[in-house]
């Protein structure tokens, strides 16, 4: 098993690039809505993502999954009340689109995005209470785990909750992907079936 | 006829070479995709192993962990269900350590003086945080007369922050440092780590520690609680002790008896440099430890007995020689024996206290 410092600059990465990922996405759905041109290079995008973004996305819940009872199992970061928030919501997403992919079953963005609705500001408001005073006076966790004292933190911003909203994002990305590129060739078909 | 055979054997051609782009683009699609993500974490674990391999990794010395001698009675596990604490009236046990920085001899014992005994891990955040604000409160003299140990227990090499050594030196830690065994055996005779069913190692260590993240926000005030309150895992049990109000009732008593002998007032409740070389709480001069609690994490612990103007909680009397109360048995009440508005003066940093 690796060290906790190789796997923290490990999933640092992986962050970083589930950023870069969703911040594109970001600028690209905002250039989509005034200019046809963005809209017609998102769809075609995420029409080549569409038929591999339930596997993607399940593989993100999987790795975050794992960092998250690697942290806790092996390095010993005992879990906080919020992070046992985060775990509740992203934890299920394993199962949800494990299955969903064997399935082949694309209406499942549903289910999936009410997940990122509900973890992704938890995810939020947890890193603000790590770095906002205002909101860690707000809280009521518990002296012996606190939620507002980060196990660690690279760059400056990047923490446990920082990531964990990373992956919430991106699987809420992947799913976004996983409509707009099913509707762009296939308007008239419900999309419960994987065409690929 | 052939030309129309021919345009639907075109049009037939034309679907399947259209079907065969199709497929190709998906398939170009998909390389690309796994292709990029294979690349990704590649990359992430080129970056992680080279990003890790850096110079940042202090050498540890040869006493990080080391053998520790008890001699004494462990106390008893703490029950939360249970009141009073099993601890009460207890006596804790003597460590026989080594430094971790130079593997000289490091004891802990009862003796009658106020002592802090602080137990920390490197990995532990709370701690990380906790012990730059101790080596503060240290540097403007609050802890001047008061023996303050460290024990590093939970020490693992592979855990981050490693060595404990060295992280103490760099936040210029300018107390004693004894290194705990493997076996925790230091942490286990204090209780700490032990408390909760499955949790026999250190693994519980972090937990108990007064909140940097309150701590980082509030100022410190010095409560002492009596005779070995025992740091950490207890602070809930100990500070239980005393409601928030009745704590800073405490240190303004304090601070108007130490305010009468030095002809300065004591507005301020918080600790500030100008009270350098005092022991706000003058029953501390007989404590065992000391434990500094922020009043932020007081007013979050439900409070236990209340503590009278009059309340001889400190009262050398009740106990033995060498005998030493925890926790609530401090807070019961008993005769008067000392009058904290007397004006007696707080102790003074160099000062040597009697029992």
């Amino acid at each position: 098993v690796p060290g906790v410092k190789v796997t923290t600059n490990f999933f640092l990465v992986l962050t970083l690039v589930a950023d870069a990922v969703v911040v594109v996405a970001l600028v690209a759905a905002i250039a989509a809505l005034v200019s046809p041109r963005a809209r017609a290079a998102v769809v075609s995008f995420a029409a080549a993502v569409a038929p591999q973004s339930v596997l993607l996305a399940w593989i993100v819940a999987t790795v975050t999954t794992l960092g998250s009872l690697y942290y806790s199992e092996h390095a010993g970061f005992v879990p906080c009340e919020l992070c046992w928030y985060q775990r509740i919501v992203m934890y299920p997403l394993v199962i949800v689109l494990g299955v969903a992919w064997l399935r082949r079953d694309l209406q499942v963005w549903k289910t999936v995005l009410v997940f990122v609705v509900i973890g992704a500001p938890l995810s939020l408001y947890h890193w603000l209470v790590e770095r906002v005073p205002a909101f860690a006076e707000s809280s009521s966790c518990s002296i012996t785990v606190p939620c507002t004292t980060p196990y660690f933190e690279k760059l400056g911003f990047v923490t446990l909750a920082w990531m964990a909203m990373s992956g919430f994002l991106l699987i809420g990305v992947l799913m976004l992907c996983t409509v707009v590129g099913f509707r762009a060739y296939h308007p008239m078909e419900p999309a419960d079936t994987v065409a690929a | 006829v052939s030309t129309k055979a021919q345009r639907r054997a075109d049009a037939i051609a034309q679907r399947k070479r259209a079907a065969d782009a199709a497929a190709a683009r998906q398939r170009r699609n998909r390389l690309a995709l796994w292709g990029g993500l294979a690349v990704v974490v590649v990359v992430a674990i080129i970056v992680a192993v080279v990003a890790s391999g850096g110079g940042d990794s202090a050498k540890a010395t040869s006493f990080e962990t080391h053998a520790v001698t008890v001699d004494g009675t462990p106390l008893p596990s703490y029950d939360a269900t249970k009141s009073p604490d099993p601890g009460v009236g207890k006596t804790i046990p003597t460590l026989e350590g080594v430094s971790v920085m130079n593997g000289k001899p490091v004891t802990v014992k009862p003796n009658g003086k106020p002592q802090m005994v602080l137990f920390v891990a490197h990995w532990c955040p709370h701690c990380q945080a906790e012990v730059p604000r101790l080596v503060d409160l240290a540097k403007q003299g609050v802890f001047d007369g008061v023996e303050v140990t460290a024990v590093a227990t939970g020490t693992n090499s592979t855990y981050p922050n490693y060595p404990p050594s060295a992280w103490l030196q760099r936040v210029n830690w300018p107390f004693p440092v004894m290194a705990d065994s493997p076996q925790f055996t230091a942490a286990t005779a204090h209780r700490r780590g032990a408390d909760r069913p499955g949790q026999g190692r250190p693994r519980g260590v972090e937990g108990g520690h007064v909140d940097p993240a309150l701590v980082g926000r509030q100022q410190l005030r010095t409560v002492t609680l009596g005779r070995s309150c025992e740091l950490g895992r207890r602070l809930d049990s100990v500070a239980g002790c005393a409601h928030p109000d009745q704590v800073e009732a405490m240190v303004l008593r304090a601070e108007a008896g130490a305010a009468r002998d030095r002809g300065r007032g004591g507005g301020d409740r918080t600790l500030e440099a100008r009270r350098r070389g005092d022991v706000l709480h003058p029953p501390a001069r007989r404590a065992d430890e000391v434990v500094v609690v922020s009043g932020e994490i007081l007013g979050q612990l439900p409070a236990r007995e209340l503590v009278g103007a009059d309340d001889a909680v400190h009262d050398p009397g009740v106990l033995q020689h060498d005998e030493v109360a925890v926790h609530r048995a401090l807070c019961e009440p008993g005769p008067v024996v000392e009058d904290l508005g007397n004006g007696e003066r707080s102790r003074r940093g160099n000062e040597r206290v009697e029992q």
